[in-house]
């Protein structure tokens, strides 16, 4: 019997073969583009589950949950989805081009941003994208993107009031 | 029967972290997902996992 956790690992492993996975734990889905967001919820809850997409995140090229995936036979599994995509391709509906919603926090200055997890980090915010990604930037002018669910609530409480967004 | 069950689900419990493969990306690496996926004209897959869950 193959147990979801080693579904979850090889599944992963497979979709390398032919696509950019994103690597999502339960915990985070409430970070999840729209779309996939919708797509999830859409169906069996049994993890794992992988949803494929374009690279603008148009739609759904496929889903596939636990069940339909217990078999390990990924050539088979997803196969149907490979041909969606390469017929996709052709007629140009295959979309790669993506046009976020930034906001742009300016005139920041470096502050103490904490995460979920308890570590802190000295950034400026710079920006919040599609109403979900928070961005930062080092003093070394590294920039870092995290989500709601990855910060601490009182720094993501902080952030919103920067950009004069309303608490989620 | 009570058997089976027990050892399907000690088989399913031997803890090890669920580690995620060389070349993924995470949640917070999306743009960066996108933009390889775009260049590569591959497309983009979500794994939900538990990570909690063991792969044996």
């Amino acid at each position: 019997m193959a147990c979801p956790g080693a579904v979850s690992l090889s599944a992963s492993k497979a979709v390398l073969g032919f696509s950019k996975s994103i690597v999502v734990d339960i915990s985070e889905t409430a970070g999840l583009p729209e779309k996939i967001k919708t797509s999830y919820r859409t169906g069996g809850a049994a993890t794992p589950i992988v949803i494929f997409t374009d690279p603008a995140i148009t739609g759904s090229y496929g889903r596939f949950d636990y069940p339909a995936m217990k078999s390990q036979k990924y050539g088979t599994i997803f196969k149907a989805t490979k041909d969606l995509i390469n017929k996709a391709k052709k007629k140009g509906t295959f979309k790669s081009g993506k046009d976020p919603v930034l906001i742009k926090v300016a005139g920041t200055s470096i502050d103490s941003w904490k995460s979920s997890a308890g570590s802190e980090i000295k950034a400026k915010l710079v920006g919040i994208e599609d109403n979900s990604i928070y961005l930062f930037e080092t003093t070394t002018g590294k920039t870092i993107r995290a989500t709601a669910k990855q910060l601490d609530p009182t720094s993501v409480a902080k952030a919103r009031k920067l950009a004069n967004l309303k608490d989620e | 029967m009570i058997r089976v069950a027990s050892l399907l689900l000690a088989a399913c419990s031997v803890a090890v972290a669920f580690e995620i493969p060389r070349g993924s990306f995470n949640l917070g690496q999306l743009e960066d997902a996108q933009k390889k996926a775009a260049a590569a004209k591959q497309p983009l897959a979500f794994v939900i996992v538990d990570k909690n869950a063991t792969p044996t």
